[in-house]
Order: C-alpha cells, then structure tokens, then sequence
C-alpha cells in the first residue's frame, strides 16, 4: 500500500510540475473567461448604431418619425446596436445614391409612393450587402408601418384589434408541477456528456503514455522488482486521475476569479444597464412594460436554473461517473499500451477498444431528444458506455433507481476491465519486439506468470 | 553438484527444483542451485537458456510453476524484494525525470525513508564525482552515465543479495574497471552477488562458484577451483625446436604444428601429475622453448558442454560465436 502510494505520488507531482500542464491549466480559464467577457467587451464598446437613410416618397413614415427625423427602429439584443431610420435629405434616389456614398450610413431605403393593398418596389441599398438579420429587421418594420396605414385605411378599430392579439407563452411543467427549461436541459446534458468523452480520452491517453514511456525506455524491470506491476499499474492510473481531477478543479475556480475581477474592471454592468433604460425610454410605456416584463421572466428563469436541474445530483454524479469511466477504459489503454513497443502501435490497439465511447458520443442526439427511451435506457446501463449517456440523460431527472444500477454496473465494469488490463499487463511489460494481436491478448489473460 | 546440506547458515538462497513452463516452451527444468553467502555466484549459459527466467522468479517478478525458493532459509516472501538489488540486462531510467528524484524514488520504493535514502545518496555522489548530475535529466547523460546512476540505483539500498545480469554491457572499459571494483568491494562487505553473463573472461575473473543453465537445465554447479580441477583435460602444450617421437603408453601426441620456425605440439597425459616425467623424455629429444599445461578456460567448459566438443586449443573463434 505504502508502494504504490509512492506511485502515486511520482505519477502526480512529474505531471503537475510539467510545462505543458502548467499552460493547459492557467490558458484554459483565460479562453472560457474570454468566451464570458468578449461579449461583454463587444458590446460596451460597441456603440455606433446603424443609421439607415429614408427617402419616403408615398410619406408612409411621416407620422412616425420623433424629433429631428429620426426614430429608434430596433435594439438588438445580443450586441446591444440599434437600427435607426432617418428621413434623407434628398427627394429622390439617384440623388440619394450619389449622396450615400460620401456618408457613412448603413444603408438607404427607398420606398416608392405605395398602393397599400399591393406594395410593391421597396428596395434597399447597401455598401457592403446587409446582414440577413438586418435585412430581415428592416422589412419587419416597413410591413409593421405598411399594416399600421392599412388598419387606419380599412377602419379597422386598433384597440379591438390589440385585443384580438394573443400572446400564448407555453410553460413546460413537470408533473410536480416544477418548472422546465427543456433548451437548458438539452444543453447541460450535451455539455456532461462531451466534457466526460474528452477527459476519459485525455487522461487515457496520458496514462497511455506513460506505460509506453516506461516499456521503451526499460526501466520497468526495474521498478516490478520492487513493486507489483499491479501496484505499478494501478499507481499510474490513480496518480493521473488525480491531476485529472486538480486540472478540473482548477479549471473552474480560475474562471470564476478571471471572470470575477475582470468584469467589474471593464465597466460592463453599468454600461448595459444604462443601455438598457436609454432604449425602454425611447420605447411605448406599453411596450416598456412588456419588455420589463420579459426581463423579470428571464432573470427568474436563470434562478429557477438550481430548481430546474438536479444539480446537486448532476455534480456528484458527473465525479462518480468520471472517475468510474477513467478508471475503466484507462486501464484497458494501458493494458493496450503494455503489449506493444511504441505509441503508435498503441493508438492503433485504442481505437477500438475506444469504439464504444465514440458510440455513445455519437448516438448523443438520439439520446437527447429521447432522453427515456430504450436505447438511452439501456447504453446508459451498459459500463462502456453509461459514463457518457448518463450524463446526457440526467438533466432529465433520471429515476434514483436507475442511476444506481447504472453507477453499480459501472463500478463492476470497472473492476472488470481492470482485472482483464492487469493480467495483460503483467505479461505485456515483460515482453518485447513481439507481433500483437487480439488473439494474442486473449491468451494471455489465462496464462500463468 | 549442491554443497554440504548441513552447512545451511552459510547459503543464503536456495533454489529448489524449480520448473517454469511457458505457453510452448519449458523455460526451466528442475532447476536447483544453493548460493553461498558472500560470494561472488557466477551463473552461466547461452541465450535463451532460461537464465533470466530464474533471475526473474528470484526477484518475484513472476512465478514458478513448481518447487521452492529459501531466502536466507525461509521461503522467498515479496518482502524480500527489499533485500534484493536487480540490475536487468535490460534496464534503463525515465529519461524526462532528473538524476537524484529519480534516484530518490526507485530507493524508496525499495523500502528505504527519504532521509535514509538522501543520506546514502550522498555518499554515492561524491564517491563517483557526479555531484554536478543531480539535476539533470536522464537524457541528457550520455549512456555510460546512465549506466552509473543505474548502478548506484541498485546497490543504494545495500541489499544483502545483489543480482546483476550483464552488468558490464554498455560500458565502455574505464567505467567497467569502475563497477568491477565496486562489485569487490561490495564483495568484501558481506555481500552476496549472483552475476549472470555469457562473457567468460569475467567469470574466471570474479566469481568464486558458477553454475550453467543450458537448455532449460543446470548443468554444471560448483565452485570455480573444483570445476577447473575436475575438467582438467591433462593435455600439455610444447614449443620446441625439433620433432618429437614415440613417448611411451603414458603419453600420447594430439597434433604437431608448424609455427614461427618452431613446433607447436600438444600431448595427452593417460593420468594427472605425469608433468615430470613428460618433460623428463622431451629433454633428451628436443629444445624446450615452452612448457604448460593446458587448464581449461571456463570458455572451454562452457563451450565443451553446451556443444559437446572438447577443445584444447585456443577456443578464441569459438568464444566469438557465443558472444
């Protein structure tokens, strides 16, 4: 015990003292901190809006317009730009366009006198071509104005009009009456998912190496005269799941305090607070209501996230079923890498011993959409490839029952394949130059050392 | 061939018939050996004759088949491996990992405290001059270096029974002389040391008692003087100036050669301590240039045993074969 505690003591402190793990570990939290904060940063710097040039000839605008010819179109949310029309100077287009040029407005947009019933010859020009979002945000508005004139021309009464109008927004519910994001879910769930197909192969892949690394350059006649190569194995396997386990944990306390310090730094709360009562300002008192409204909606709906997810569940979990799914398929890599000479004979044993991780990564769609269904049921079951499905499906409330059979058979998978990777093991390390197949592999589970 | 049974404090380990079949082949074959302690215990054969299949089932690394193994009269336990140093003919260091931590470690795992470890490691530095090495990586010591810091990994420990297979491969002469010296002086310190090779100029330099594996099988057991003694082939080897004739029924002439204006000739005595009388009937015969008797080199046996020739002559080519 004292051994292989020594094991993994060298395992961890070569690894956690190695350049590379060093940059992976402190560059990481800087790209996910900047996937947080370069939104942020667009946003607040951002603060030019598009200003697109009318030339109204059917006067369709004119009673829309506030203060010096202009009017605040639309917000977009993600950037925080706005659209905003103003009445051009010029009475006709050719005049415009000649004009257009030398400003530096976003685009023009002509609007012919129009026969309200069939409008026709709306055009817009840009230097460049415009967004498709744009595009479609400017035709949104000149419909929305073409129909406002239609309901004064067919004298159509506006407020039972608005009456008329309804706004149905569909709650999903749980039976007990909780309530359920399903987008959330889906992403949590694809989010546990990907994050343990890719830690199983990283942290595989290191521990790969390092049998290779040890095979190749011979000391390990050495180091089995002193320790059990199961104690060997075992060592190596547990000290790298633990820098493992340090990566991840750094991992996130760096990005909470880069994300932390960094944004108060920037200015950006205020910013866009301040953005955000500029433009309801600017809008209908209804439709500032609503807007608030929506936003109330929104905010709850992130707090509502601990109560909508199983978080608590999630997280144990997700640890559970990394250190099981880690456990299990980097044994069966190094009982792969302890049959062969060098990595790339090795990476070629891996893949399809990898065959069911790649699966259940791939049927990952299926799951999600039917996270219940049989064939989530049952790969979420089976050890190779619950670590991955599991962590789909739970997002979903997965029954307690199931999980525990799950977390069972994937404790006995583990055990398993570590059973199988050590009598491989024992015989790989002492054997060299050798032709390997699976036949060969086969054989020497049962042979006696 | 085994040494006097009763004599059991004086052996240190004891193999007992011990058998190793792999999946096609029989490694070893009732294999039994006594080493006695504080010796230098020279085991011998060719490739592939299961000498590393019994150096590892000494060391634990894998099993045996069937019978026993006594260290220091009681059965072998994995707890010996701490008193047991290695030097695999195949070996080597992490090449990423710097000298003294990586010494540090394979010491540790050998059972010995850090501070115990750091104190001796010490000595061994300044022994071999290598103070500068500590923090340096592996690789970036040439291969005669590695081989030095492998060395101090074995012995560091100072385990009472050190196995040492090949250990001069890889070194260039000077470093060798090194390492010689310091196998005498663990020698000399109580040490027992089974010294597995096939380089029989280094047997017959070091070893007190050999035993030959050939073909799974030992074949030869005992100590360097009584196996010398008992292959004494009583052949003579003469340089004179003229020929020799007929010598009588107690002598016979093998083969005469040529060489240098000289002859060479080499003569079979019937029984041991007839030199005397040999050279008697040679003086009135001829000039004596040389006289000897041929002992057999530890070559010669090796070679006589495994191959089934006998050989007087210099069996340089032979030796070339094997190496």
């Amino acid at each position: 015990m004292n051994k292989i505690w020594l094991v993994i003591q060298r395992e961890y402190v070569i690894r956690v003292r190695n350049k590379t793990f060093l940059l992976t570990t402190f560059l990481t939290p800087l790209l996910f901190a900047a996937l947080f904060i370069i939104p942020i940063v667009l946003m607040v710097s951002s603060t030019s809006n598009k200003i697109v040039e009318v030339i109204d000839e059917g006067s369709l605008f004119e009673n829309k317009l506030k203060g010096k010819n202009q009017f605040i179109a639309k917000k977009n949310k993600m950037s925080g730009e706005e659209i905003v029309f103003e009445k051009s100077k010029f009475k006709t287009l050719a005049e415009a366009k000649k004009a257009f040029k030398e400003s530096k407005k976003y685009a023009l947009l002509y609007i012919p006198k129009l026969d309200i019933e069939k409008p026709t010859g709306v055009q817009i020009f840009a230097e460049k071509g415009l967004s498709v979002e744009v595009e479609s945000q400017i035709t949104q508005i000149v419909e929305n104005t073409i129909e406002e004139a239609k309901i004064v021309k067919f004298g159509i009464d506006k407020q039972m009009l608005d009456k008329v109008k309804t706004d149905l927004n569909v709650e999903t519910l749980k039976m007990t009456g909780e309530q359920s994001n399903s987008a959330l879910l889906y992403g949590v769930g694809f989010g546990g998912g990907i994050i343990i197909y890719m830690a199983v192969f990283i942290y595989g892949a290191i521990v790969m190496r390092g049998v290779v690394e040890e095979k190749s350059s011979k000391i390990i006649e050495v180091i089995i005269s002193s320790v059990r190569p199961f104690q060997l194995m075992m060592g190596k396997i547990l000290g790298i799941a633990l820098v493992g386990l340090t990566q991840f944990a750094l991992w996130i306390l760096l990005t909470i305090v880069i994300v932390t310090v960094v944004t108060p730094f920037l200015g950006a709360d205020k910013m866009a607070e301040q953005q955000m009562k500029q433009s309801t300002e600017m809008m209908s008192e209804k439709q500032a209501q609503e807007v608030d409204k929506k936003t109330k909606k929104a905010m709850s709906g992130i707090a509502n996230i601990t109560k909508d997810l199983p978080i608590t569940k999630i997280i144990v979990s997700f640890v559970l079923y990394f250190i099981g799914g880690y456990l299990m398929y980097s044994a069966l890599f190094a009982a792969v890498a302890s049959s062969v000479d060098t990595e790339v004979e090795a990476q070629q044993f891996t893949t399809p011993i990898s065959m069911p991780l790649i699966i259940s990564f791939v049927m990952g769609q299926f799951i999600l959409r039917e996270p219940d269904g049989a064939i989530a049921f049952w790969l979420s079951m089976f050890p190779l490839t619950s670590p991955v499905v599991m962590m789909m499906r739970l997002p979903f409330d997965v029954p307690l029952w199931q999980l525990g059979l799950s977390i069972a058979l994937l404790f006995l998978g583990f055990v398993g394949s570590v059973w199988l990777a050590s009598r491989i093991y024992r015989v790989g390390i002492l054997t060299h130059g050798e032709k390997i197949t699976y036949k060969k592999l086969y054989q020497w589970l049962f042979l006696k050392i | 061939m085994n040494l006097d049974k009763n004599n059991t404090t004086n052996i240190i380990l004891e193999v007992k018939n011990v058998s190793k079949m792999y999946a096609t082949h029989q490694a070893l074959n009732d294999v039994s050996l006594s080493v006695p302690k504080g010796q230098i215990f020279g085991l011998l054969g060719p490739n592939g004759a299961g000498k590393s299949t019994l150096i590892r089932i000494i060391t634990q690394i894998i099993r045996r088949d069937s019978g026993d193994i006594l260290f220091k009269n009681n059965p072998l336990q994995p707890i010996d491996a701490e008193n047991i140093g290695y030097l695999p003919e195949e070996r080597g260091l992490y090449k990423k990992m710097k000298v003294g931590e990586q010494l540090l470690y394979l010491a540790r795992l050998k059972g010995l405290s850090k501070n115990e470890a750091m104190n001796r490691l010490k000595i061994w530095f300044e022994k071999f001059d290598i103070k500068p090495w500590w923090n340096k990586k592996v690789e970036d010591l040439s291969k005669g270096m590695q081989q030095k810091i492998q060395f101090v990994a074995t012995v560091l420990n100072e385990p009472e029974l050190l196995i040492l297979d090949e250990p001069f491969s890889g070194f260039d002469p000077i470093n060798a002389n090194i390492i010689k010296d310091e196998i005498l002086e663990l020698k000399r310190k109580g040490t027992t040391i089974i010294f597995s090779t096939h380089r029989m100029e280094s047997v017959e330099e070091l070893c007190d008692h050999v035993a030959l594996i050939d073909k799974s099988k030992k074949i030869l057991d005992g100590s360097k003087k009584d196996i010398k003694n008992s292959y004494r082939t009583n052949v003579y080897q003469i340089e004179h100036t003229t020929t020799i004739q007929n010598l009588g029924d107690k002598f016979e002439i093998l083969e005469t050669e040529n060489v240098d204006e000289h002859f060479l000739t080499y003569i079979q005595a019937k029984e041991s301590g007839l030199s005397n009388e040999l050279l008697h009937q040679l003086i009135n015969q001829t000039e004596i240039i040389s006289f000897q008797e041929r002992l057999p080199s530890f070559n010669d046996i090796f070679i006589m045993l495994v191959t089934g020739k006998t050989t007087y002559k210099n069996t340089q080519q032979a030796i070339q074969h094997y190496e």
